[in-house]
């Protein structure tokens, strides 16, 4: 149907616009928020509204900077993130490289139960985790929101689906010379999956960054909140200054854009490799 | 071989550690719940001697209700500071400094020490002991089994063996435990009784808001408003099944199956509930023998290749590389989940220290409770934006797939709802769906629509939601159609066109059957993600107005965080995880069975 060529002209303009409309409206929130970040408190109470600021107001930003510990909010999303990426890459190489690479037995049952907690929901194991981050008493630290999220299954699928591309000679050649298991992979098997890292540490970073419910319940001070926490709560502060807010908004948006443009073919490659996220 | 047998038989034996080291940490924990039970009691009996004071002669306190020993310098009219309980060499020991009548010179101090420890069963040092000699009794045995040739039955009647030899000092510690907690139970409601009956003036005490609590240090103080008759009787720790009303303290008090001590005072009946933490000590314990049991049947299984062995090695290598995912999961996620169980059955809140067993009642309580109803249904709604999303997002698609030049920056931007932060988003929809000034008014308004009260009305609310959720979710799930798209071979189409099929029909035969693992896909992890919607609803309208955005996970959240009553909560996540399953399951039957016909 859309592959007739009778109309190749009519068809590839209509695919264009309606992809131009599509991303326009993709961007249209994100340059609102900006417009209105940039407006003047009273500026925005306006009806029709003015689209585009009469000044820019730019201590707008560093308003809400002042007004919240931005800076540390960034650091502590930064650590959150790196951790569990470094985390995440370390389990589910490991993982996926013996599900890849051994026969052993239950191998595929194990698997199958691997893929099956996917279907939790985080819903069901918050409370019981949040009371075992409370025993071990890392409430409010950085153990306490990282442990948790240390692994990630569908990051064991992710490596497992690459290594079973890796051809077996470049491993057995290694082995022929005498080296361990452990050492095949860390300086054959690992170097050669670099993509599939790269893939997976940007999914781990982006999911981490984005996470709002764990931080949410694990830190209890102003001084280990998340970016994200910390707009949610600053959200609630400042309900009538939508300029702040916007404010807010623009600087926990722009740090992961930057990241996802330069990085988005990783971004399709984990997504084709796997087949869904 | 007999290099083979060795090694099964140091296997075999290996998987006796775990077990063992699980035993004694079980009663390791047990033993520790006793002693900050302990402690916590003779904190209460301080403090009750401190608060004592202010209302009779000191010496009279200390003959009558502490039969400990005791030293005072000078106990003329003296009053005691806030006592603290500290832990020496020779035991638990609470001290108090006294001071004179105007409270200025420090003129004593009164030591009380721990009562005697009365042990209703097993000491538990010699259950400690019993365990380890068993462990290296239960080690020669293994030594002995591991010959080859010994049989099926050889082997399973071993295992219970050393099942019922390292379970039966838990069992024992836990019935200990028990009867010491009840003991000291009855004790702290004793010492409470005594208290009372030396106050003078009961009356004006138990008008003094928190006098009564102040003094005992009891869980519940209520007093009885059918009251007047005298001290009556001291039952000891039993089953009783009083009606509780529901007292400002913890906020809830049911009457579930909590074991208590009560005694009533002329007006005032105490109530004295188990010590903080008692119930949870027998979590921990039950987790500690199966992460024991767990680890042991590891070597277990290995013992059985023990006569192969590269596949031996092959596994052990295997096992290397899937420990640390595997330790993980189980502490994080599979242990969790069943920890979620446990809570579902209990009563149990943060603010209340007993937390006691009440079966199915949880569940028997949502069953009637409208406002999880309310939050299950609106989830229910919420969902139906899937099908919308999917549609718009496979007529772009369909459209849209060419290639084009250029056309891979714009598709970059299609990514961005879904991977930037979700706060801010919701922050911004929920400007441009403001009332007055919202962007989207206006643009209804150019039209000729009134303004549409999307946040603040009940009737649209949850709508104004799923409006931004289509527009997060279409152009990911639009990239995945074109993913699914592109694998449809052209020659499907080139033969179904020979056929004569029109637009119609190709889309319906070749196009749709071609994409139905796409479909399945994002149908699916799309349908289970909106059922744990939680983010927007959190900044945008807190479940409201009027509940009518009261989703699951939101429910949850604040039966949680917002009024600490965590077994309810458990309740409620494992029916949501229930209604999650099944929808998965009836998903993946019905698309199947559609899948299968339209072949």
């Amino acid at each position: 149907m859309v592959r007739s060529s009778s109309h190749p002209r009519i068809g590839k303009l209509l695919a264009w616009g309606l992809t131009l409309a599509l991303a326009a409206s993709m961007l249209a929130p994100f340059l609102w928020m900006l417009s209105t970040s940039l407006m003047d408190e009273l500026e925005v109470f306006r009806f029709p509204p003015r689209l585009v600021p009469e000044t820019l107001r730019w201590d707008n930003y560093s308003g809400a900077l002042s007004a919240r510990p931005f800076g540390r909010y960034f650091l502590n999303s930064f650590v959150f993130a790196i951790l569990i990426v470094l985390g995440q890459l370390f389990t589910a190489a490991t993982a996926g490289y013996a599900f890849a690479k051994f026969e052993f037995k239950g191998r595929d049952k194990l698997f199958l139960l691997y893929l099956s907690t996917m279907m939790v929901p985080a819903v069901v194991v918050l409370i019981p985790r949040f009371l075992l981050i409370d025993t071990l008493g890392w409430i409010d630290t950085y153990a306490g929101l990282v442990s948790t999220e240390l692994v990630s299954v569908w990051g064991v699928f992710l490596m497992r689906q690459y290594f079973r591309t890796v051809p077996k000679e470049l491993e057995d050649a290694a082995r022929i010379d005498g080296a361990g298991p452990w050492r095949v992979f860390w300086t054959i098997s690992l170097p050669l999956a670099k993509p599939a890292l790269a893939t997976l540490g940007l999914f781990a970073f982006i999911d981490a960054w984005k996470n709002l419910l764990w931080p949410l319940v694990v830190t209890t001070s102003m001084n280990m909140r998340t970016v994200e926490v910390g707009i949610a709560s600053f959200h609630g502060t400042f309900v009538f200054n939508w300029p702040y807010q916007m404010a807010a908004a623009v600087m926990a948006v722009l740090p992961i854009m930057l990241l996802f443009f330069f990085t988005q073919r990783y971004f399709t490659r984990g997504i084709q490799m796997t087949g869904f996220r | 071989m007999s290099h083979n047998t060795r090694r099964r038989s140091i296997l075999i034996a290996s998987a006796l550690f775990p077990l063992a080291i699980a035993t004694v940490a079980g009663l390791f924990v047990t033993g520790q719940s006793v002693t900050r039970a302990r402690h916590d009691l003779l904190r209460k009996e301080t403090n009750t001697a401190v608060e004592l004071v202010r209302e009779v002669q000191l010496s009279q306190i200390l003959d009558s209700i502490f039969p400990r020993r005791w030293t005072l310098t000078d106990e003329q009219d003296a009053t005691l500071d806030q006592a603290i309980v500290y832990e020496s060499p020779s035991g638990v020991t609470g001290k108090a400094a006294v001071y004179d009548a105007a409270s200025w010179y420090r003129v004593g101090t009164l030591y009380l020490s721990a009562a005697p420890a009365r042990h209703t069963g097993l000491p538990l040092q010699i259950v400690m002991v019993a365990a380890v000699a068993l462990l290296m009794l239960g080690c020669a045995i293994t030594w002995w089994v591991g010959r080859p040739g010994s049989g099926f039955t050889v082997r399973i009647g071993f295992s219970a063996a050393v099942l019922l030899l390292l379970g039966t000092p838990l069992w024992l510690a836990s019935g200990w435990s028990r009867a010491e907690l009840a003991h000291l139970t009855d004790q702290r409601l004793q010492i409470a009784v005594r208290a009372l009956e030396l106050v003078p003036d009961l009356a004006a005490l138990s008008a003094r808001p928190g006098g009564v609590t102040q003094l005992t240090g009891l869980q519940f103080v209520l007093s009885d408003p059918a009251g007047g008759e005298p001290f009556s009787t001291l039952h000891p720790v039993a089953t009783a099944d009083l009606g509780l009303t529901p007292s400002p303290f913890t906020g809830r008090a049911t009457a579930d199956r909590v074991e208590y001590a009560v005694a009533d005072v002329e007006s005032i009946r105490l109530v004295a509930l188990p010590f903080e933490q008692t119930e949870g000590s027998t979590a921990t314990v039950v987790m500690i023998a199966l992460i024991g049991l767990m680890v042991a049947a590891l070597p277990l299984s290995f013992a059985a290749l023990a006569n192969q062995p590269r596949v031996f090695h092959r596994n052990v290598v295997a096992w290397t590389f899937l420990a640390p995912s595997i330790i993980h999961l189980t502490i994080f996620t599979v242990g969790p989940l069943g920890f979620a169980a446990w809570l579902s059955l209990h009563r149990w809140s943060l603010l209340d220290a007993a937390r006691p067993f009440v079966g199915l009642a949880n569940y028997a309580r949502l069953l009637g409770d409208g406002a999880f109803w309310n939050a299950i249904k609106n989830t229910a709604v919420f969902t139906l934006h899937v099908p919308f999303a999917m549609a718009i997002a496979l007529a772009i698609a369909l459209v849209v797939h060419r290639r084009i030049r250029g056309i891979v920056f714009l598709r970059a931007t299609l990514f961005l709802p879904t991977i930037t932060s979700l706060v801010a988003i919701a922050m911004v929809w929920q400007w441009m769906l403001h009332d007055e000034y919202g962007l989207i008014n206006w643009l209804l308004s150019l039209i000729g629509l009134g303004p549409v009260h999307w946040l603040s009305s009940p009737a649209t609310a949850l709508v104004s939601i799923m409006i931004m959720s289509v527009w997060m979710m279409v152009g990911y799930q639009m990239i995945l159609f074109q993913a699914g798209l592109a694998a449809i071979p052209q020659e499907y189409y080139d033969a179904a066109r020979i056929d004569g099929a029109g637009p119609w029909r190709r889309f319906v035969h070749v196009t749709l059957p071609g994409l139905r693992h796409t479909v399945f896909f994002v149908l699916i992890t799309s349908v289970i993600g909106s059922f744990q919607v939680f983010g927007a609803i959190y900044v945008m309208t807190e479940g409201g107005p009027l509940h009518a955005t009261d989703v699951a996970v939101f429910h949850i959240y604040e039966e949680a965080w917002r009024y600490f009553r965590f077994g309810d909560a458990a309740a409620m996540s494992w029916v949501l995880f229930a209604i999650i399953f099944t929808v998965t399951l009836l998903q993946f039957r019905t698309l199947e069975r559609r899948v299968e016909e339209s072949a």
